[in-house]
């Protein structure tokens, strides 16, 4: 009787003990532990897996992650886009999978927070496939063994993108040059402005002429103080001081990470005392970008600003432009167009990167080649969801054919606008891993100086060089 | 003499089955919170990024503590992080006065008026629960409504309203929560969390009074005292102790302040004018372009130090001084006594 009891205080005893150790997962596997444990581990396993799983044939890199789970994570951080991904995929693809197979795995709200989210998603060892990547903090991931793999190991190499912008394929290679992801859209963007509102305060009834009132900084501006008045002062040029740093970034010529360290050069301060002068104008909105207020899109819809910088990406459905409407019965719906604006510039984009725990390898193969390497399908999506996608070939298709109407334009084809600007895109060398830190703390800093907080643009580069030491102790300071 | 059975009972312990059930928690609590809480003291010594020799998995020494506490003229990250450090204490204390203050003396009124016999208030419970409920939303969603209702534009509830009225102008609406301004957004800290707490602390108070002898309300109703001359000569001075709990818990909690700050921002980055120490600790760690894992175990453990002081002092300065005295007089007593033993040579006369 003894022992029985004292067995079952033990077994309680250790049921207990095991539950609370259910979910610790191996903690260890953050950043910090070794790069080369995991390499040598993904080696070791593809080798396993090229003598078990079978082969493609004629194909230069085999397709060797493995088939053994049942649903294939993404990871990102908006869901309609995602979502939308995934419905196309579902209802175009040519293996017959189904949406069950498809899981999408929210984490934050916006690139930055998504950024943060994964690594510890990583290291809880959940289930992932594919991620979303962002150009901002894209090489972070792709630079660390343990979150991503070579996209070999789906058997796609870089010959695939022969079509595709060449930008995307470069940004997406590793300090090794191994390939570790694939875009399906070409980031270029453009100025978005409401047509009713241009036609009262401009008196232009055409994108191109707008373009031509819009063509330079100074045309810009000149056309913002006509506007100011024209409304007497309501209606503001433009939306946030953070899309236009978008636009006015492209062209600097330096990195912001140079040799390791901080570079701040004439353009940071020239931009500061541009935004100054257009807030105190009213040229500019006091919205911010990516804030939880909706404020952002509110402005969209009470004649508060003109037009926004957008990039392809959110023109397409369900995205910003058609938030900014107040969606598809929105008031502003349809009562847009879109010229290329004061500079050809390339905003964000948005890679599709392998993680290497992926265990779903066919669904993750036709997924990722369905929407980066394969003409016909890409086309589809870019039809069906207005997504300017990442081939020069099917992009050109849809162009010459003259079809395609984008209902949230007014029927404008935004792709002819694009096509040009999007081919000369070039960011070799402009990008760094901590570029989603460094401008979070720049355009805070230019609010501040815009806000008052501080007095002389020195003082708020100051500002914003200490907030950036502090945030990165590894630069060389 | 006890008989071999009386014996035997004796020898049978039970003592090891009740070591076995409390087992299961020391098990857990070494694995969750007292080596994480060495970690915590070890990584304080470890240091930030991944560079080689000052990188996370390089010993620093009191490097981290040097920096924060310190700052360096040279080490332009040392600076930054001493700043935000300094600024980040100084946020901590700012706003748990600040809602402290509010709280306790609000607390203290309702307890008061909800326990007193003579006033008949209709609807006691109803008001209690409607108090006590903002507590338990949480900080999320509180957070998120601040945000909607505060928000630092023309189109936020508040600012609209202003417009509306024509307080402000459209052009210039307060910025109430953004990432540069700094009143605004304490005030609001504030104000959110004596509004969450007030209701915890009213319950607390209200049991203290409660317990309370009624014989001494009623003595003193007989001599003729009035509510005023009640409140401060009898409840206030008899429900110290529970007073002394509940600022020491709320200095606890205050210090650790975090949801609330750390939610309540525009945009990617925290508003610097309204983060705690434990946000400055959150932010540090999770921070996936470079971890800082050495300045965030080292924030976390002076403000270990800070609070533990804290409590000893509001501790010892809420003694009962009558207690206190009593015990010398004792003390005194038996010291005269024991002298007074050893001048007859241990003769007692």
């Amino acid at each position: 009787m003894n022992n029985l009891k004292r067995t079952l205080a033990l077994v309680a005893t250790l049921a207990l003990a095991a539950t609370a150790f259910v979910g610790c997962g191996d903690d260890e596997t953050s950043s910090t532990a070794s790069k080369a444990d995991t390499t040598s581990k993904s080696d070791t396993e593809s080798k396993e897996d090229d003598k078990t799983e079978s082969k493609e044939e004629d194909a230069k890199a085999e397709l060797t992650v493995p088939d053994t789970g049942d649903v294939m994570s993404i990871l990102g951080w908006n869901a309609t886009e995602v979502g939308g991904m995934i419905d196309v995929f579902v209802k175009n693809n040519k293996g017959g999978y189904t949406a069950e197979q498809i899981k999408y795995v929210e984490q934050g709200t916006s690139g930055g927070e998504a950024a943060q989210k994964y690594a510890t998603y990583f290291s809880s060892g959940d289930d992932c496939d594919l991620f979303i990547a962002e150009a901002d903090w894209i090489l972070t991931y792709i630079n660390n063994d343990e979150y991503s793999a070579p996209l070999s190991n789906l058997g796609i190499t870089e010959a695939d993108f022969a079509d595709a912008y060449a930008y995307t394929v470069s940004i997406a290679k590793d300090n090794n040059g191994v390939l570790k992801g694939a875009s399906w859209q070409a980031a270029a963007g453009g100025y978005c402005y409401r047509t009713d509102l241009a036609k009262d305060y401009l008196g232009v009834t055409t994108p191109e002429e707008m373009q031509a009132k819009v063509d330079d900084w100074d045309k810009f501006m000149e056309s913002a103080a006509t506007v100011a008045e024209a409304s007497s002062g309501k209606t503001a040029m433009t939306a946030t001081i953070g899309g236009m740093w978008q636009v006015y970034s492209y062209n600097r010529d330096q990195a912001w990470v140079v040799d390791n360290k901080l570079t701040i050069d004439d353009s940071c301060t020239e931009f500061m005392n541009i935004c100054k002068d257009m807030k105190d104008k009213g040229y500019v909105t006091s919205a911010q970008q990516w804030a939880e207020d909706g404020s952002w899109y509110a402005i969209g819809q009470d004649d508060s600003t003109l037009g926004y910088f957008f990039s392809t990406w959110c023109l397409v459905d369900d995205a910003m432009l058609q938030n900014a409407s107040g969606g598809k019965d929105g008031k502003t719906y349809g009562k847009w167009n879109i010229c290329v604006g004061p500079t050809e510039y390339c905003w964000g984009g948005s890679w599709l990167c392998l993680s290497p725990n992926a265990d779903n390898g066919s669904i993750a193969q036709s997924f990722v080649k369905f929407y980066t390497t394969d003409a016909d399908t890409m086309k589809i999506y870019a039809t069906e969801k207005n997504e300017f996608v990442n081939n020069k070939k099917a992009m050109k298709e849809i162009v010459d054919s003259g079809e395609h109407k984008n209902a949230l334009l007014g029927g404008q084809d935004q792709f002819a606008v694009l096509m040009d600007a999007a081919a000369g895109i070039d960011l070799e060398g402009k990008i760094t891993k901590d570029d989603s830190t460094i401008k979070a703390n720049y355009i805070e800093a230019v609010n501040g100086y815009v806000d008052g907080t501080y007095a002389t643009v020195e003082d708020a580069l100051k500002a914003f060089e200490e907030a950036t030491a502090g945030d990165l102790p590894d630069l060389a300071w | 003499m006890a008989s071999a059975a009386q014996r035997r009972i004796k020898s049978i312990s039970y003592a090891k089955y009740g070591y076995m059930f409390i087992l299961p928690f020391f098990v857990v609590y070494c694995f969750f919170q007292l080596w994480p809480l060495i970690n915590t003291f070890l990584l304080s010594f470890k240091g930030n990024g991944l560079n080689e020799g000052t990188g996370i998995d390089f010993w620093v020494g009191l490097d981290n503590y040097k920096y924060i506490l310190f700052g360096s003229d040279s080490y332009l990250p040392a600076k930054s992080i001493h700043n935000e450090f300094v600024l980040n204490m100084k946020n901590t204390l700012l706003v748990w006065f600040g809602n402290f203050i509010p709280q306790l003396s609000l607390s203290l009124l309702l307890a008061v008026w909800f326990t007193e016999a003579k006033l008949k208030i209709p609807g006691k419970g109803f008001f209690k629960v409607v108090m006590y409920m903002p507590n338990i939303i949480t900080a999320a969603s509180v957070a998120a409504l601040c945000i909607m209702i505060f928000s630092s534009n023309e189109y936020g509830a508040i600012n609209s309203l202003l417009i509306d009225w024509g307080v402000i102008a459209k052009t210039n609406p307060i910025k109430f929560i953004d990432n540069n301004s700094v009143w605004e957004p304490r005030i609001i800290v504030m104000c959110v969390q004596t509004w969450m707490w007030f209701g915890n602390t009213m319950i607390m108070l209200m049991s203290g009074i409660m317990g309370l002898n009624p014989s001494i309300f009623e003595a003193a109703n007989i001599d003729g005292a009035n509510s005023k001359q009640v409140f401060f000569r009898i409840t206030l001075p008899l429900l110290r102790p529970m007073m002394v709990y509940t600022l020491i818990t709320s200095m606890i909690g205050g210090l650790q302040m975090f949801d609330i700050p750390y939610l309540m921002h525009l945009g990617d980055n925290v508003n610097k004018n309204i983060a705690t120490v434990a946000v400055f600790v959150y932010d540090k760690f999770y921070n996936l372009a470079q971890p800082k894992y050495g300045y965030s175990a080292a924030a976390s453990m002076i403000l270990f130090v800070i609070t533990g002081a804290l409590g000893v002092a509001v501790f010892y300065m809420n003694r009962d001084q009558d207690e206190i005295a009593k015990k010398k007089h004792l003390k005194k007593l038996a010291k005269q006594a024991k002298q007074k033993k050893s001048g007859f040579g241990g003769l007692d006369l």
